[in-house]
């Protein structure tokens, strides 16, 4: 069943566009890894999809939602973003921001909203998670706020999560924790996820479909293995080819994209 | 030039800007609208206005010329107040660099200084000034801008000491820039903004404090001013109350516009940092 | 064993955090080679970019030793120091923030000329085309200033303007990690290759042990102030010590296919 259709999107700032002529479908249940560099359209492809555009922004093309009619931000998608401060009120206690969720959008009483924030963040893998709820953000880690905000993301229950780079703020360790974190949510409750990354190993390890975008032009989509074990387009092969990890074969230089995504080693 | 048309889309801005280039213009053609002596007697005392047309404004007791008073009164309105704005931005914006930036017992000394200045209020201080040095413009100047350099000063200051960890900052300490030079040429130019975006608020308060000194006879007695046209005409306020009416309008139309003006260039400046 | 080029002995710097004292550095040694690398890895709060910080002497630090080129760099204030400066230098994490805003490229690659009074006014502008070439950016971007550039662009200046003055050291902190992925690689071989042609040191702060081992001959592996494992980088990985480095290498994303 799709549960995300999205056709023919073109968004533009300003008279600059972002995204052109984007089309995907997103199955129930699935993952979909959005990969891109800056200025590929990744995150304003999931702005839209979340209906965060900014006032203003001229938006063509349609995003439907064919089992939800119209989705309500917060009860039926989750948000997180790469900055976790920034959605994160520095004033309130994280406690009163998770439960304050499903307050609003469940109609629970905070009694029990603040009882099920407290199940949430001992999920997030917080320590003592009741003396946590009084505590304010600035009280935690960067690794920790994001945990955080995803308690916040999913109080409600959300059907579907938008991650928009959740990991890239952090460092190598803690980001791998909030990976594994994440596939596991994603599991327990049966979400559809939408994330943006710029990592292609990321996009293999937690994605099940991917989309390509490079300068706001999706450059294919599918099935994340299929795409990756047999990429269409030059630019996801140029960035398959040159991927650093612990296994690249080393010469004395480092292959490098060059123009129309030939990758070559230059000479020492 | 983006900035400027930016400036005149906002209604503020458009009203403002028109407004005070006019007073500007007419304050700079003065000694070509109303050639001559504006202290000089033109005329019939207390004719009213449109009674002679030799005199659209009328005249005053001693029958000098309202209208080239009003001109020349302007310049020196304009005059005094942008110089004092001018000298309380200097002031303000060297002091908040320099306790910002070095931080420390020189910020302290500083900032207590500035709260100081503060609890005084600064037409009190001005006059106190003005009172012992002697009515000279350059005095007034320098008294109006001694009661307004402290917010300047604190918001200069508090953008400093939010630029000063930016990375740049540090990078300009790696290659060996000396303290001051960082201080000044690196840092300041980037903090100007909100203390430049003061200058409305000061010349418009400079333009009161200006004409209040000159109703009290502490003005430049060599000069023409709003605020001694004022003094003058109360003395036969009931006769001829034209003779304060006219430049207390003067006095309204130029702080409205330098006001307008501010928040017109506020809100682009605002919108501009947004886009940049 | 030629003495190091850099060398910290029992480095300490403690922060008050929420009333707290804690340690960034808890008594740091460490060496560093001419015209060689070190990599100094850890997670965020490790304290490896406090010790960046000290070595630059932008933090001062509470106890410790920082020898460079045989000096102890503590013992020097801001005028003695002045002198020194052209020879150790730093390329930040973050080219976005990292450049005056106002300022133009031009600007950039010739201010530490001129703080040094290295090179006469008239010969700014052709040192400045000479250092965009050595780092291959087109002379045309002189006039611009660093919005204008790309993130890569923008890092390659930066290096450019730490080797205006020809360093013996040049402080790496995360010089890829703000960087996309298509262009980290260049700036990576960009630096080994200025390495080669000038026997320059570095000093590479980093998290990703991908990076580390694409660069770097040696490794310190930092956790809670202090390096737990050091060695050279193939020794290391192959056959990793302590828990931090074992957690560091197991979080390097790896593709699944």
């Amino acid at each position: 069943m799709t549960f995300l259709a999205v056709d023919g999107l073109g968004v533009a700032y300003r008279g600059v566009a972002a995204l052109a002529d984007v089309s995907l479908r997103l199955a129930a249940g699935r993952r979909l890894a959005v990969l891109g560099e800056s200025g590929s359209g990744k995150s304003t492809l999931a702005l839209a999809v979340c209906g965060l555009l900014r006032a203003g922004t001229a938006v063509f093309g349609s995003i439907a939602f064919p089992g939800l009619g119209a989705p309500v931000l917060g009860r039926d998608i989750g948000v997180v973003f790469q900055d976790p401060g920034g959605s994160l009120n520095p004033v309130l206690t994280i406690g009163e921001q998770i439960a304050e969720v499903a307050v609003v959008h469940r109609g629970r009483t905070w009694q029990a909203a603040r009882a099920e924030a407290a199940r949430l963040l001992d999920r997030m893998g917080i320590a003592d998670a009741t003396a946590a709820l009084r505590r304010h953000p600035h009280e935690f880690s960067g690794g920790q706020r994001q945990r955080i905000a995803l308690a916040a993301a999913l109080a409600a229950d959300p059907l579907m999560l938008v991650a928009d780079e959740p990991t890239s703020a952090l460092d190598t360790v803690v980001q791998h924790q909030m990976v594994e974190l994440l596939d596991g949510l994603v599991r327990e409750r049966g979400l559809t996820l939408l994330f943006v990354t710029h990592d292609i190993a990321l996009a293999s390890q937690l994605g099940e479909e991917v989309a390509v975008l490079f300068g706001g032009r999706l450059m294919e989509a599918g099935p994340v293995r299929a795409v990756l074990r047999a990429p269409a387009h030059a630019y996801t092969r140029a960035l398959l080819a040159s991927r650093l990890d612990l296994d690249t074969a080393l010469g004395r230089r480092l292959p490098e994209i060059g123009a129309d995504f030939v990758v070559s080693v230059p000479d020492a | 030039m983006s900035f400027a048309r930016r400036v005149m889309e906002t209604g503020e801005g458009r009203f403002g800007v028109v407004m005070l280039a006019l007073l500007v213009a007419v304050a700079l053609a003065a000694p070509w609208l109303a050639p001559g002596d504006p202290l000089a007697i033109a005329g019939e005392p207390l004719l009213r206005p449109l009674q002679d047309m030799a005199h659209p404004l009328g005249t005053d007791r001693l029958g000098r010329d309202v209208l080239s008073a009003l001109i020349h009164g302007a310049r020196t309105s304009l005059l005094v107040a942008v110089s004092a704005a001018v000298a309380a931005l200097g002031i303000g914006i060297t002091v908040g660099t320099v306790a910002g930036f070095l931080g420390g017992w020189v910020d302290e000394a500083l900032m207590r200084l500035a709260e100081a200045f503060q609890t005084v209020p600064a037409f009190l201080l001005t006059l106190a000034l003005i009172s012992v040095t002697g009515p000279r413009a350059e005095t007034i100047v320098l008294g109006i801008a001694i009661g307004a350099w402290m917010q300047p000063a604190r918001i200069t200051r508090a953008e400093i000491l939010s630029l000063r960890e930016r990375d740049f900052v540090a990078a300009a300490r790696v290659i060996g820039m000396r303290p001051l030079e960082i201080a000044f040429r690196e840092v300041l130019p980037n903090a100007l903004t909100p203390a430049v975006s003061l200058a409305a608020v000061v010349v418009a308060a400079a333009v009161l404090i200006e004409a209040a000194l000159s109703f009290l006879g502490f003005g430049d007695p060599n000069r023409v001013t709003w605020g001694s046209m004022i003094a003058e005409g109360r003395t036969v306020l009931r006769r001829a109350p034209y003779l304060s009416i006219i430049p207390g309008v003067g006095l309204v139309l130029t702080v409205l516009s330098v006001h307008l003006t501010g928040r017109g260039v506020a809100r682009a400046l605002r919108a501009w940092r947004v886009l940049a | 064993m030629p003495e190091a080029l850099l060398e910290v002995v029992g480095l300490t710097k403690h922060f008050a955090r929420t009333g707290r004292r804690v340690a960034a550095l808890d008594g740091v040694d460490l060496q560093v080679a001419a015209g060689r690398t070190l990599a100094l890895a850890g997670a965020s709060g490790s304290g490896k970019s406090t010790l960046a910080r000290c070595v630059m002497r932008l933090t001062e630090p509470d106890g410790g030793t920082i020898r460079f080129e045989g000096r102890d760099l503590l013992a020097l204030g801001g005028g003695a120091l002045r002198p020194l400066r052209p020879r150790f230098q730093m390329v930040f994490q973050d080219p976005s923030t990292a450049f005056n805003p106002r300022a133009t490229i031009g600007r950039v690659l010739s201010d530490p000329l001129r703080v040094h009074g290295l090179a006469p006014r008239g010969e700014w502008r052709a040192r400045a085309l000479a250092l965009l070439d050595m780092v291959r950016l087109p002379a045309a971007l002189i006039d611009r200033r660093s919005h204008e550039l790309s993130g890569g662009q923008r890092q390659r200046v930066a290096i450019a303007r730490a080797l205006a003055t020809e360093p013996r050291l040049v402080v790496l902190d995360e010089p890829v990690s703000a960087l996309d992925v298509s262009v980290r690689n260049a700036v990576l071989n960009l630096l080994m290759e200025l390495q080669e042609r000038t026997g320059v040191a570095y000093l590479l702060i980093s998290h990703d042990l991908a990076v580390v081992r694409a660069v770097a001959g040696d490794v310190a592996v930092m956790e809670a102030g202090r390096i737990v494992e050091r060695g050279a980088v193939a020794e290391v990985f192959a056959r990793p010590q302590a828990a931090a480095t074992r957690a560091l290498l197991a979080a390097v994303p790896r593709l699944v296919v």
